[in-house]
C-alpha cells in the first residue's frame, strides 16, 4: 500500500485556496468601472508631452523613468553578484563542435541582428522596441557567439572585466542624463517638462534625451544580460 | 531643494563609479565610499535638525505634476528610518573597513546598493516604484547573505532567495491589483478610491502585501531564513539587517496599511487586532526560540524576531501614543542590537567562534569589551537606566493606555523571558576561568580602532537615550501625524 | 478577458506547488519562474480592452490599450531575470560543492 504524503497534500490544498482567493480578488476588482485615468492621461497627452508616439518608451524613459533607473541598478547588481559568486573555474559548460554550415550562418547572421539591434534602439521612441529590447538583442548575440564558436573565442575580444567597464559608462550616462533636468532648471530626470527639444513628434530626433538614454540603457543591459551569461557558462 | 533625490543619488553615484575605480586604481575606493557615506549622513542630519522648517517635503520627478509623476517625499515619519540610518550608515562603513578583506570593491558596491535601496523604499510614495527598490534591498541583502562564501552562507542565500521571491511575488500581485482597482500607483490616490472596493477584496488586498513584506521583516512562520542567514555573513550586514533592513521593510508595511487602507478600516474589520496576536505571537516565539540557541549569532537573530514583535504590538495598537512607542523602539532596537553585533564581532576575534560554549571566560581577556556587551545585554531586556528600558516601558504605557492589559503582561513576561537566556550569556562569559587556563586557542588581540569606535559610540548613545528619552521622542513625536491621519499625508503632495 | 483570471490563479498556484513540494533546486526555480510568468500575463491580461490598438500613436486613434502595465511588464521581466541568474548562480556553487541538487541532501550532508 502506498503512502500517502501528507505534505504534498498539504501543499496542495494551501494551493488550492491560494488560487480561489487569487481568483476571486481578480473577479471583483476587474468589475470596478473607475480604472484606468493615469492611462487615458498618457494616451490623450503622452504625444504632445514628451515627442515620443511610442507611449510605453514615454513612460519608460520620460513619466516614469526613476523607475528604469531603479532597473538598470537591479541588473547591474545581478551582473555583479553573478561574477562575484562564479569567479573563474566555478562553472563549467559542455564544449560543443559545430559543423562548419552552423558556423558560417551563424556569422552571416551576427551583422543583421547588430543592425535590428540599432534599429530598436534608435527608433525606440518611434515603432515598438527601445533601450531594452535592444539590449537583450547585443546580449543574445553575445550568447551566440560563446555557443558557436567557444567561450575562448568570446573572452579573447570581450572579458567580463571589460563588457562591466562599458556597463558601468552605460550607467554613469543615465545617471548623467538624469541630471541634465536638474541643470536644465527642473528636476531630477526631467526631460521633455523642461523643454528639452521634444521635437516634432514621429521624427528620429525627437523626444528629447530620449534617444539618448535608451542608448545608454541598452549598453547597460546588452552588457549586464552578458555578463550574466558569461559567468554562468564558463568553460573548463 | 534637491536634497532627498541626493540621498539616493550619492550611493547610486558611488555604485556606478565603484566599478571604474576598481577597473583603474584600487586605492580610490574607500575613499570614494567613505565620501559618499559621509555625504548621505550630512543630507540625513540636515533633515533631523531642520525638521521643523523643512519637513514634510516633497519632490517631484521628472517635473511632471504630482498626479502623474513619482514623487518621493520626507515627513515626520521617515525621520523614524532617518535616526537609524543616520548612526547606521557611516559606523557600518567603519567597521567593515578591517572586516572585509577580499573583493572589497565589491562589498562596498553591494553595501551602496543596499542604502540606494533603503532610502528609496523609505521616500517613495509610488507603489511600483516602491517595489523596483524592494527588490533593489533584496537582491544585495542574498548577496551579502552569501558574500563570505561559507557552506551555511551559501545554503542560507538560497532559501532567502527562494523565500524572498515568492514573497516579492505577492507584493507585485497586491500592487498590480491595487492598479487594477483604482488605475493610479501614486500612494496619495488610492485611498479615496480603494474605499469603494468590498470589503473581503480589501482583507484579500492586506494579506497580499502582508506576506510580501512579512517575509523580509521576518514575522513568525515566515521568519525561517533569518537566524540561518545571519550565522554565516558579516557582522556589517548582520548591523545593517537588524537595523535598518528589517525595520525599513516594516515601516513600509505600516504605511501602506495606515495609508491606503485607513485606520478606521483596519480596526473595524480586526485586522489591527489579528496583528496585535500575531505580533506577541512573534514576540513569545522568538524569545522562546532564543534559549535553544547555542550560537551566538543565531541566538541574536531569534532575538531580533522577538524584538520585531514588540515593534508590531506598539504599531497595531492604533494609537499616537503606540506609534511613537512602536517608532522609539525601532529605532532604539536598532541602536542596541547594532552595538551588540559589533561588541560580537570583537569578542570573536579572541574567541575564535560564535559558539557560546567557546566563549567561556572571555571577560579576562577583553575586560572593557565585555563590559560593553553585557551593559548592551542588559539594555536589551530592560533594566532601568539604560535605553531598552525607556523603549520598553513607552510600549507597555501605549498598551495600557489603550485598554489591552494582555499585551502589557506579555510585554513584562517576554522580558523576563529574554533575562533569562541574556543572563546565561553573561555568566558564561565572566565565568569559566579554570576553562581558560587549558584552552589556549582563546588569545588576546589588539582591537584597531574602527573596530571599538562604532559598539563604544553605540552604546554611549544607547545609555544617552536611556537617560534622556525625550531626545528620540522630541524627533519622532510628529509621526503619528503622518501615519494615522490619511489627509495629512496627502496633503503633503497634492493639494494642501 | 474572462478566462485568463483562471488561468492565472492555475498558474500561481501551481508555481507555488512546485516550490513547496519539489526537492530539486532547478525544479524549485522552474516554480518561481512560473510564477512570475502569471504575473506577468496578468500585466499583459489587464492592458488588453477590446478592439484597442498597441500604444503607438502615430495618428490618434479612438481605442488605445493601457500602455502603463506593458511598462510595468517590461520592468518587471527585467528583475525576473535578475533574480533567477542570482538563484542559478548559487545552484551551481552549491552543486560544486555538495554534487547534489537535492535540497534535503545538501542540508543533510552539512549536518
Amino acid at each position: 500500500m502506498k503512502k500517502i504524503n501528507f505534505d504534498k497534500v498539504f501543499s496542495f490544498i494551501l494551493v488550492s485556496l491560494l488560487g480561489l482567493f487569487i481568483m476571486k480578488v481578480l473577479y471583483s476588482v476587474a468589475g470596478e468601472e473607475a480604472a484606468r485615468f493615469t492611462a487615458d492621461h498618457y494616451i490623450s497627452y503622452g504625444v504632445d508631452e514628451t515627442g515620443a508616439i511610442n507611449i510605453i518608451t514615454a513612460i519608460l524613459f520620460d513619466y516614469r523613468a526613476f523607475d528604469t533607473l531603479g532597473e538598470a541598478t537591479v541588473i547591474f547588481t545581478a551582473a555583479s553578484v553573478v561574477a562575484l559568486l562564479l569567479p573563474r573555474h566555478e562553472a563549467s559548460m559542455l564544449k560543443t563542435e559545430f559543423t562548419p554550415v552552423v558556423q558560417q550562418s551563424i556569422a552571416f547572421i551576427l551583422p543583421f541582428l547588430w543592425i535590428i539591434s540599432i534599429f530598436l534602439i534608435s527608433y525606440g521612441h518611434l515603432s515598438p522596441g527601445g533601450g531594452f529590447s535592444g539590449g537583450v538583442i547585443i546580449s543574445a548575440m553575445s550568447i551566440l557567439i560563446i555557443f558557436t564558436y567557444g567561450y575562448r573565442y568570446m573572452t579573447r575580444r570581450f572579458n567580463v572585466k571589460k563588457l562591466s567597464l562599458i556597463e558601468d559608462i552605460g550607467a554613469l550616462a543615465f545617471l548623467t542624463i538624469g541630471l541634465a533636468g536638474i541643470i536644465a532648471g527642473g528636476t531630477f530626470l526631467a526631460n521633455s517638462q523642461v523643454g528639452i527639444y521634444p521635437g516634432p513628434p514621429g521624427e528620429l530626433l525627437s523626444g528629447g534625451l530620449m534617444p539618448l538614454s535608451n542608448f545608454a540603457v541598452a549598453a547597460k543591459v546588452g552588457t549586464g544580460l552578458s555578463v550574466i551569461f558569461l559567468s554562468l557558462a564558463r568553460e573548463d | 531643494m534637491h536634497l532627498p533625490i541626493l540621498l539616493i543619488l550619492i550611493p547610486l553615484f558611488t555604485v556606478f563609479s565603484l566599478g571604474l575605480f576598481a577597473f583603474f586604481s584600487k586605492k580610490y575606493i574607500i575613499p570614494l565610499v567613505f565620501t559618499s557615506s559621509l555625504a548621505s549622513t550630512a543630507i540625513i542630519f540636515y533633515f533631523i535638525f531642520n525638521r521643523e522648517t523643512r519637513l514634510p517635503f516633497s519632490y517631484n520627478l521628472g517635473s511632471w505634476q504630482p498626479d502623474l509623476a513619482i514623487n518621493i517625499l520626507v515627513d515626520h515619519y521617515t525621520l523614524v528610518i532617518f535616526a537609524a540610518m543616520g548612526l547606521m550608515i557611516l559606523l557600518s562603513v567603519i567597521y567593515s573597513l578591517t572586516e572585509i578583506t577580499r573583493n572589497k570593491a565589491k562589498f562596498y558596491l553591494l553595501l551602496n546598493v543596499l542604502f540606494v535601496g533603503i532610502a528609496g523604499m523609505v521616500m517613495t510614495a509610488d507603489l511600483f516604484n516602491f517595489y523596483v527598490f524592494f527588490e533593489i534591498t533584496s537582491i544585495s541583502s542574498y548577496a551579502l547573505v552569501a558574500y563570505n562564501d561559507k557552506d551555511i552562507s551559501l545554503e542560507a542565500a538560497f532559501k532567502y532567495l527562494m523565500l524572498g521571491t515568492v514573497s516579492a511575488v505577492f507584493l507585485l500581485l497586491a500592487i498590480i491589483l491595487t492598479y487594477m482597482a483604482t488605475g493610479t500607483l501614486n500612494m496619495v490616490l488610492i485611498p479615496e478610491r480603494l474605499g469603494n472596493l468590498p470589503v473581503l477584496t480589501r482583507q484579500i488586498l492586506i494579506a497580499f502585501y502582508l506576506i510580501g513584506l512579512g517575509v523580509k521583516f521576518a514575522i513568525v512562520p515566515l521568519h525561517t531564513w533569518l537566524p540561518d542567514a545571519y550565522v554565516g555573513v558579516p557582522i556589517t550586514y548582520n548591523v545593517l539587517s537588524s537595523a535598518l533592513i528589517i525595520k525599513t521593510q516594516f515601516f513600509v508595511l505600516m504605511r501602506i496599511l495606515y495609508i491606503l487602507f485607513g485606520l478606521n478600516f483596519l480596526q473595524d474589520n480586526m485586522i489591527t487586532t489579528i496583528l496585535l496576536v500575531w505580533g506577541i505571537f512573534s514576540m513569545l516565539f522568538g524569545h522562546a526560540a532564543a534559549f535553544q540557541q547555542n550560537n551566538l549569532k543565531r541566538l541574536l537573530g531569534y532575538s531580533t524576531i522577538a524584538q520585531m514583535g514588540y515593534v508590531i504590538i506598539a504599531f497595531s495598537l492604533g494609537t499616537p501614543a503606540g506609534i511613537v512607542a512602536g517608532s522609539f523602539h525601532m529605532v532604539n532596537h536598532g541602536i542596541m542590537k547594532g552595538a551588540v553585533f559589533f561588541a560580537a564581532g570583537n569578542l570573536h576575534k579572541a574567541a575564535g567562534s560564535y559558539q557560546l560554549n567557546k566563549m567561556q571566560g572571555l571577560a579576562d581577556i577583553m575586560p572593557k569589551t565585555s563590559l560593553i556587551f553585557v551593559l548592551l545585554l542588559l539594555s536589551m531586556v530592560g533594566i532601568p537606566p539604560l535605553s531598552g528600558f525607556a523603549s520598553k516601558w513607552l510600549i507597555l504605557e501605549a498598551a495600557l493606555e489603550a485598554g489591552y492589559l494582555l499585551p502589557g503582561f506579555m510585554i513584562i513576561l517576554g522580558s523576563f523571558l529574554s533575562l533569562g537566556y541574556y543572563l546565561s550569556i553573561i555568566i558564561n562569559i565572566y565565568t569559566g576561568e579554570k576553562d581558560l587556563s587549558k584552552k589556549s586557542s582563546a588569545r588576546a588581540v589588539g582591537l584597531k580602532i574602527n573596530e571599538i569606535l562604532p559598539a563604544a559610540a553605540l552604546t554611549a548613545v544607547c545609555i544617552i537615550l536611556g537617560l534622556y528619552p525625550a531626545i528620540l521622542t522630541g524627533l519622532i513625536d510628529r509621526a503619528p501625524e503622518f501615519l494615522l491621519e490619511q489627509l495629512n499625508y496627502i496633503n503633503i503632495i497634492i493639494g494642501g | 478577458m474572462i478566462l485568463v483570471f483562471p488561468a492565472i490563479a492555475i498558474l500561481i498556484s501551481m508555481g507555488i506547488y512546485a516550490v513547496l513540494t519539489q526537492k530539486n533546486m532547478i525544479r524549485i526555480i522552474i516554480g518561481i519562474s512560473i510564477v512570475e510568468s502569471a504575473i506577468i500575463l496578468l500585466l499583459g491580461a489587464i492592458s488588453y480592452i477590446p478592439d484597442g490598438v498597441a500604444p503607438i500613436l502615430d495618428q490618434p486613434y479612438d481605442t488605445v490599450v493601457d500602455p502603463l502595465p506593458q511598462a510595468l511588464g517590461l520592468t518587471a521581466v527585467v528583475i525576473n531575470a535578475s533574480t533567477t541568474a542570482i538563484m542559478l548562480a548559487l545552484v551551481i556553487k552549491l552543486y560544486n560543492r555538495y554534487q547534489t541538487l537535492d535540497i534535503h541532501e545538501i542540508r543533510k550532508l552539512r549536518g
